[in-house]
């Protein structure tokens, strides 16, 4: 009844795994790499308002980018919008 | 002073193979430098707070669990910065000490070196590393010593390529996932990998029957598997995991004892759909595994069995 090694043949060894990775990675690192194309977070997802939230508006948060723009929310940021992840910009 | 007696003959006993060395090395280093960096305000976990300049309840409401900002940040291949830190990408996890104690004591010993009952434990420490590598490509990597198995392995691992497009008007996060652990990669806390209780006691009698996606292939698989959300409300996944070679788990420090591994690839597949409303979000889906395997790693025996 067993038969450990036909199992065995049919699972990753060290090298195979080893070489994937290696081989992934040259694919992902050979892709064009354009200025900050990462992956923002949706207005949506920190329930963006163009109002402020009392004295929470977006030109005093640290992650501000003028005019109308945030480094963490994608989209078009008005100076006066507001959201439940603001931080007070240090003076 | 027992504890710290009982730790230290965990630290110096345990089998010090060259992974074990070489991690334990690291995990000295980063808490050397966790001590030295200087405290900041309200900026608490280490490794993702100090890339995106966020404190912690941006991306968790209660430990472990993610907000729609947390979901969003590990879909997006934990790439997204903010923050001002350009130190080395650590952090460190230790559920030490631990007592243990159950209504019955348990003949033989909770575990091999331990008593029935009343148990003390450096239960778990925890390495963790990853972040942003380049502006799509990032990772969570976990190693831990385990103090009651006395063993240090991989643990979680997920590492993924992410963007986002514009398909006709509709935005799509896409992106491709390895890991090592079948619903690791999932982002509602629903699924086996993340959900309550987070943390419970190594040394308590639990059940031992369990489906094969609950954690049974837990760092035993290598997974591959793509996915999207469109427009922030639907999700699709589908991949595939493989079992990792005898020699290949050892070697990573994983217990091959008594394991029923995947015969050739099993699928995963995962459905989500997340409406918002404004501070609130729900989540309706479903996820699964079809897996044949070698039942105790007979190859002639075994059914296909479906979860």
């Amino acid at each position: 009844m067993a038969n450990e090694p036909a199992a065995e043949l049919a699972r990753l060894s060290r090298r195979s795994l080893l070489g994937g990775v290696i081989g992934a990675a040259g694919i992902l690192g050979a892709m064009p790499n354009q200025a900050k194309t990462q992956p923002k977070i949706s207005n949506v997802a920190v329930n963006y308002q163009d109002q402020p939230d009392g004295d929470k508006r977006h030109n005093k948060r640290a992650q501000c980018h003028p005019p109308d723009a945030c480094k963490v929310v994608e989209g078009s940021i008005s100076p006066e919008g507001s959201c439940r992840i603001f931080i007070l910009k240090h003076a | 002073m027992r504890t710290l007696l009982a730790s230290l003959q965990v630290i110096s006993s345990f089998y010090a193979s060259p992974l074990t060395v070489v991690m334990l090395g690291m995990m000295v280093l980063s808490a050397l430098v966790a001590i030295g960096v200087p405290s900041r305000r309200a900026l608490s976990i280490p490794l993702y707070a100090r890339q995106t300049g966020q404190p912690c309840a941006t991306c968790h409401t209660a430990f472990l669990e993610l907000t729609p900002f947390g979901r969003r940040f590990k879909l997006g291949g934990y790439t997204l910065d903010g923050g001002d830190w350009n130190g080395p990408p650590f952090a460190v996890m230790l559920q030490a000490p631990t007592y243990t104690h159950t209504e019955a004591g348990q003949e033989g010993g909770a575990a091999p070196h331990f008593g029935p009952n009343n148990n003390f434990a450096f239960q778990q420490a925890s390495l963790f590393t990853g972040g942003r590598i380049t502006d799509n490509l990032g990772a969570f990597i976990q190693g831990t010593y385990d103090g009651v198995v006395r063993r240090f392995g991989w643990d979680n691992t997920d590492i993924r390529y992410a963007n986002s497009v514009n398909v006709g008007g509709h935005n799509l996060l896409w992106g491709i996932t390895a890991n090592n652990n079948p619903t690791v990669q999932d982002v509602w806390n629903t699924i086996p990998a993340w959900s309550f209780p987070y943390i419970s006691s190594a040394l308590a009698p639990i059940p031992t029957a369990s489906t094969f996606i609950e954690q049974v292939y837990a760092q035993q698989v290598a997974g591959l598997s793509g996915y999207g959300f469109l427009d922030d409300l639907f999700y699709l996944e589908f991949g595939g995991y493989r079992p990792l070679s005898t020699n290949t788990q050892l070697a990573l420090g994983v217990d091959t004892t008594g394991q029923s591994p995947i015969s050739g690839v099993a699928p995963y597949w995962r459905v989500a759909v997340e409406p918002n409303f404004g501070d609130h979000s729900w989540q309706v889906g479903t996820f699964g595994l079809a897996s044949n395997v070698y039942p105790m790693r007979m190859s002639g025996a075994g059914t296909r069995l479906v979860h």
